[in-house]
């Protein structure tokens, strides 16, 4: 019996350890600026470490479509915000509106408070149902908009520097192309891409991901586009999701670093959003929520010092996507590097891995803030 | 009556299957720098209807024995496959004595076009570029138009072939300024150190050995295709950067075939893309395909053939993402179902060149 309790206290020990080990650490200083729409948005900062050369810009990084700031932090000590850290620069981590943190989306609108009242479970919150702010409020056009915008005047303020050097992920990449390209942004004084493509180009379509983008007709039925739902769901309990294959490339990522990816990092994305980038697939060019803006066309306007990293094994960005977007910027400034073997790289790497891949730190961070320190 | 009729059906098939195997043969044929090899197609009592022959130029960086290898007693390869599908196949080569010139050979392409259209008599020639190779033929149709030739280039395929390097990093650039890439690529597979030229270029998929590890070399196959050419090559051919731009409109408009592993490092996707681009390849949706579908079945249409994009790789639900080699070797035995290059890349080919 005394031996039977002895297990039981050690496997509830095991099990609060591996619950603890499977969290993120790295935590910085949370701020919320305001969009002119009135979305509280959250920005994370992480300050220079100690003894490091002062830079003359700060850095900002945003995260790709259905993600959120936490998978730059996966990595910890090898993130890319540890990397830049080490390197002098203050970081500050974007999340775009309707992420967990910033104001929360609804499902439907609701114009009183009443739906508060509500208390259904912990698990079916009422806030999820109905609410002031909507998924179906905002297209791709406010995240590179507004969001853009918020996130930049208030670190500006914040720093006291007159411009930021910004880092995009996928998406987050795509967001200040469109501002610089099509809105005039003159507040990026350099720019990182990783895998980021921009223009879609049809021709080299895989049936995969056309297959993905016919879900298209589900952004007209659904009020959200359930990706972070459904990436938890596969993580928790092991539900198959389709094309979530397409995103890693699993001999090049830690299976707890995957684990966390599902869990913490990722979130349901709006249909306008969803639907905006199905469009551009099947048009080849991305393009307002009204069309009324084609904003590949517009990539000409982007001037300022660019560095685009693509991944050998990327299906969502190709590495030829990456390059459309290298040629039709206007730069005189510009590098292209695409990670894997042929760069000395352990792998080749995937969509995602280009942030928390096994060997990030020495193959993409490193190549990143020599690239930033030289105009820093 | 029915035994009768199994006799003479069995006899068909031996006679058939006989006829095939005493036609293989190879000879030397052009008195060129470039030398030529035909492999003629396999006809049996049943022949099919008259093809046009496929001039293929070698793929440079792998052994051409690789386009036509004998394992366990069976041909295998992308030669075999073309002439099991009809088709009559010549190969250029070159010794490799001299510095390969592919602007040079691609002159010299003209001539054997016409060389072979006197041999088979016929006017329609399918061009084929291979690997690095492949350059020489995107060279030929940088060329000004030959206007007294009768040679119709009815269609093109490209396997692993890169047009446009003109980018940072590209491998043209590192073969020719990083001096230890040529160190490597001199010093061969034998190296173990994930620096070597065969752990940059050449993944072993057909084996799980690891390139990095002491005892990871690569399989016999592999040695015998890639290694022994690697050991014989001094330096890689000249290869023009931004040939596409050079191409005429008029000659881009010829249907082309164009093939990419997805992991290819000597020929990647990124330098490829240009190529692509201009051939303006189809890209139906699955409605559009449809409606042409019915329009075929119940009127007189026949779509004009069209470019075709083919991406080896897992999001085109292939077993696994292709590098270089995998494009020309790749096989692997399984439990319920083979795979191999033959299957995901020399089928769709034969199907759209037939179309």
């Amino acid at each position: 019996m005394h031996h039977s309790f002895k297990i039981l206290l050690m496997t509830i020990f095991v099990f609060y350890i591996g619950c603890k080990t499977d969290q993120i650490f790295l935590q910085g200083e949370i701020h919320h600026p305001k969009t002119s729409d009135n979305w509280d948005l959250t920005l994370e900062r992480f300050s220079p470490y100690v003894g490091t050369p002062v830079r003359k810009y700060p850095v900002i990084i945003c995260h790709g479509i259905i993600g959120s700031r936490n998978y730059f932090k996966i990595r910890e000590g090898k993130s890319i915000v540890a990397g830049l850290q080490s390197e002098g620069y203050e970081v500050w981590l974007l999340d775009l509106r309707a992420r967990e943190d910033g104001t929360k989306a609804s499902l439907y609108f609701s114009k009183s408070d009443v739906y508060k009242e509500f208390k259904f479970s912990n698990l079916i919150k009422s806030e999820w149902w109905f609410g002031k702010k909507r998924y179906n409020d905002f297209s791709f056009d406010e995240y590179a908009t507004k969001d853009l915008d918020a996130a930049i005047d208030y670190v500006i303020e914040k720093t006291g520097t007159p411009k930021v050097n910004w880092i995009g992920h996928s998406m987050g990449g795509m967001v200040a192309l469109t501002k610089i390209g099509s809105y005039s942004e003159d507040r990026i004084a350099n720019l990182v891409t990783i895998g980021t493509p921009y223009t879609f180009l049809k021709e080299i379509e895989t049936t995969k991901v056309s297959r993905a983008s016919t879900f298209n007709f589900f952004s007209w039925l659904s009020p959200v586009i359930p990706t972070g739902t459904a990436s938890k769901a596969n993580a928790y309990f092991w539900i198959p999701v389709p094309f979530l294959g397409l995103f890693t490339y699993n001999a090049n990522v830690y299976k707890d670093d995957e684990t966390r990816l599902k869990k913490y990092a990722t979130n349901n994305e709006s249909p306008k959003v969803v639907r905006q980038f199905s469009d551009a697939m099947k048009d080849s060019a991305l393009k307002s929520f009204n069309k009324s803006i084609n904003y590949s066309s517009n990539l000409s306007n982007v001037t300022i010092p660019s560095f685009f990293i693509a991944g050998r094994r990327d299906h969502i960005a190709s590495a030829s996507n990456v390059r459309d977007v290298y040629d039709r910027i206007g730069s005189t400034d510009k590098e292209m590097l695409v990670a894997g073997r042929s760069e000395g790289h352990e792998e080749d790497y995937g969509h995602v891995d280009l942030i928390i891949g096994r060997n990030v730190d020495k193959d993409i961070n490193k190549p990143i803030t020599n690239w930033l320190n030289k105009r820093n | 009556m029915l035994k009768i009729f199994y006799s003479v059906l069995i006899l068909f098939y031996f006679l058939n299957c006989a006829t095939a195997r005493t036609k293989f043969l190879e000879k030397d044929y052009s008195k060129l720098s470039l030398k030529l090899k035909v492999y003629p197609k396999i006809s049996g009592l049943f022949g099919s209807k008259k093809l046009p022959s496929i001039v293929l130029y070698e793929p440079v960086l792998l052994n051409k024995d690789a386009l036509f290898r004998v394992e366990d007693d069976t041909e295998k390869g992308l030669i075999p496959f073309l002439n099991d599908s009809g088709y009559d196949v010549f190969v250029t080569f070159n010794d490799f004595k001299t510095e390969p010139n592919l602007k040079a050979h691609a002159l010299e392409l003209g001539e054997i076009l016409e060389s072979v259209r006197g041999y088979t008599g016929n006017d329609e020639i399918i061009l084929g570029g291979l690997s690095v190779g492949g350059q020489a033929v995107i060279n030929y149709l940088a060329l000004p138009q030959n206007e007294n030739s009768k040679v119709i280039i009815p269609k093109i395929f490209f396997i692993g072939v890169a047009g446009d390097y003109n980018y940072p990093n590209n491998f043209v650039d590192k073969i020719e300024t990083r001096t230890e890439e040529r160190t490597y690529l001199l010093r061969g597979c034998y190296v173990n150190d994930k620096n070597t030229f065969c752990n940059k270029y050449v993944k072993n998929n057909n084996s799980n050995e690891n390139l990095d590890s002491p005892n990871g070399k690569l399989t016999e196959k592999w040695k015998n295709y890639v290694q022994k050419k690697l050991n014989m090559i001094q330096y890689l051919p000249i290869m023009n950067k931004e040939i596409i731009s050079q191409i005429d409109e008029e000659r881009m408009k010829i249907p082309m075939f164009i093939a990419y592993g997805k992991i290819d490092n000597i020929s990647p996707e990124e330098a490829m893309y240009p190529l692509i681009k201009k051939s303006n390849p189809e890209n139906l949706s699955s409605w559009e395909y449809t409606k042409v579908f019915f329009k075929e079945v119940f009127t007189k249409y026949k779509k004009p053939p069209a470019s075709k994009v083919l991406e080896l790789s897992r999001a085109n639900s292939h077993s696994l993402d292709y590098d270089h080699f995998d494009l020309f070797l790749y096989e692997k035995k399984g439990f319920f179902y083979d795979q191999s290059a033959e299957k995901d890349l020399y089928c769709p080919l034969v199907k759209w060149l037939k179309k």
